[in-house]
């Protein structure tokens, strides 16, 4: 029997909402919840909403279109889309679609490390388990964290136990496919996501110094907006938080019949995750208002106001003094972990898309695959007393180089080397009922590059000016370089195996 | 320009944005001037044979 007489369709969303939701899950994520508000209020208060609406116009809404476009005209996966546009290039091409699946890869076996804290703490929460320090709790009694940096650790079963739980359930939902696992997650979670952020948000408005806390989160500092470093905070934000350039939307916009509305749900979707953001900035700061009026200090001298140690550290401190923080503390950390899963099933789904197409097979042995490999992997790294290290290095790499360096690449090489913008622009505008003309064209091109080539150029002199995190140059060249290094390697491999089937598609619109 | 000023702006033009995006596809879900085409699931060399979910 052929490989055509055997091809069954390409999966689909049901519709316009169920793509628009499962996006939105996509895009809301841990980042919204603890990096967005002490973002903000290190980087003008207020008047960072400016630089941060600049970039969600100017930088987060185009690209956000560009990977829909591609993977909604070139029908498939970050690789299959990618090849399609190169055509007589499409080796090229398809090597930055499996970088962009490398680097989905390497995420997914750290985030979901952190899912599986987030559960643990769901779950610490009912009797505030972490006690008066909060700090010790963390780093000595849940993750036993070791005393220097290294690669695998001693496995720590409190550790591992919801990290199992997470990747079978992961595994589940990605062996339903499209329209069984992922859409239906995500049309139950998000809504519950928004209910449960709202909860979060009156409860937090009604303690004690709330007020404070939103002033010091609002309060605007117009000086900021002349530092440079305020812009690329603010571009950095928008970029990281909307799921862009690392093949997730170009595998979600595959799965849209041909005759979409592309960029109407884009603008839904990049608002909607602001709207989480400043949600999560208002609970997250009234929150903090709360835990200064208790210590006699200003909101702006805590410590541990973003990512690990706000939701680890200082959140659980403020649990511990607040009113019914047992009940707050299910909330958040029940938010957290559904916002962390809903990212979770769409990077795993750029791997198990991509597999799907390259070798292909079906949802079922691609999820059995990617999830056996996967898990194991995440296991023997981030279950252990080093895992937290190498997370850190990780995290701080895939992102800063691995995914800012894939958006230049993708916008560069598409717009100025194969000159495929106009066809791009003609795409988004034949099937949108709101037309971006030429606007999104110079945007893509021209303001997007510019951009993150300076951001690009920032990190990477950062690295090498100071190393990252106070880690020896050693273990931040193999952890950190050398992630990218395997990712660029794994690419460039999964290019040169052979395609079971890699036939070609006529782009529609012609 | 204080914290409250501040507050109301971002609130009207972030969930402002929100709730006038999701009107204006509300209003226009899709085009209806779709170009000729475009009417197959999504591939031209195979017929639709079973759904895989």
């Amino acid at each position: 029997m052929s490989l055509a007489s055997t091809r069954v369709p390409r999966e689909q969303f049901t519709g316009q909402v169920g793509f628009i939701l499962s996006a939105i899950g996509s895009a809301v994520g841990l980042g919204n919840i603890w990096r967005f508000p002490g973002v903000a209020f290190e980087n003008g208060g207020g008047a960072f909403l400016i630089p941060y609406l600049v970039a969600l116009l100017t930088a987060g809404i185009p690209i956000l279109l560009l990977d829909y476009a591609i993977g909604h005209r070139f029908r498939g996966a970050a690789p299959t889309s990618l090849r399609r546009l190169g055509r007589r290039f499409g080796a090229w091409t398809e090597s930055l679609g499996w970088f962009q699946v490398a680097m989905a890869f390497v995420i997914a076996l750290y985030y979901t490390a952190i899912i599986g804290w987030a559960l643990s703490y769901f779950v610490f929460s009912f009797d505030l388990r972490w006690g008066d320090d909060p700090g010790t709790f963390l780093m000595s009694d849940y993750l036993q964290v070791a005393e220097s940096e290294g690669f695998f650790g001693a496995i720590v079963p409190s550790v591992a136990l919801p990290l199992a739980v997470i990747w079978i359930v992961a595994i589940v939902v990605l062996a339903l496919g499209v329209q069984k696992g992922v859409e239906r997650v995500n049309v139950i979670a998000i809504p519950v996501l928004a209910a449960t952020f709202l909860v979060l948000v009156v409860r937090a408005l009604l303690l004690d110094g709330a007020v404070d806390g939103l002033a010091a989160f609002l309060t605007p500092d117009w000086a900021a907006l002349t530092d440079a470093s305020v812009w690329l905070a603010a571009y950095g934000q928008i970029f990281f938080s909307l799921s862009i350039a690392f093949g997730i939307m170009i595998t979600y916009a595959s799965y849209r019949k041909r005759r979409s509305n592309l960029s109407g749900p884009g603008f839904v979707v990049a608002f909607a995750n602001s709207s989480f953001e400043l949600l999560a900035g208002v609970a997250v700061f009234s929150t903090l208002g709360f835990f200064a009026f208790q210590q006699g200090v200003a909101v702006g001298d805590l410590e541990g106001l973003t990512g690990i140690g706000l939701s680890f550290v200082t959140f659980p401190a403020i649990l511990s003094e607040m009113p019914g923080g047992a009940f707050f503390g299910v909330v958040f950390f029940g938010a957290l972990t559904l916002a962390g899963f809903t990212s979770l099933i769409s990077i795993l789904q750029v791997t198990s898309a991509a597999i799907q197409e390259k070798f292909h097979i079906r949802p079922r042995p691609a999820a059995a695959i990617i999830g056996t490999v996967s898990a194991a992997i995440s296991f023997a790294l981030f279950s252990t007393t080093t895992g937290l290290y190498v997370l850190d290095v990780a995290d701080h790499f895939t992102n800063n180089i691995g995914v800012v360096g894939s958006a230049i690449v993708m916008s560069v090489v598409t717009v100025w080397l194969l000159r495929r913008g106009p066809e791009l622009a003609y795409h988004l505008d034949a099937v949108s009922t709101l037309r971006l003309g030429r606007v999104w064209l110079v945007l893509v091109g021209v303001v997007v590059p510019i951009v993150l080539v300076y951001m690009l150029g920032t990190a990477v002199v950062a690295i090498v000016r100071d190393g990252y995190g106070g880690y020896s140059t050693s273990f931040v060249t193999t952890a950190g370089w050398g992630a990218i290094a395997a990712m660029l390697v794994g690419a460039v491999v999964m290019t040169l195996v052979p395609w079971r089937d890699a036939h070609e598609i006529e782009p529609w619109p012609p | 320009m204080g914290p409250i000023i501040m507050g109301i702006v971002a609130a009207v033009v972030v969930w402002g944005g929100l709730l006038a995006s999701i009107v204006w596809l509300m209003r226009r879900p899709e085009r209806d001037d779709y170009p000729p085409g475009g009417v197959d699931d999504e591939r031209d060399d195979a017929d639709i044979i079973e759904r895989d979910t």
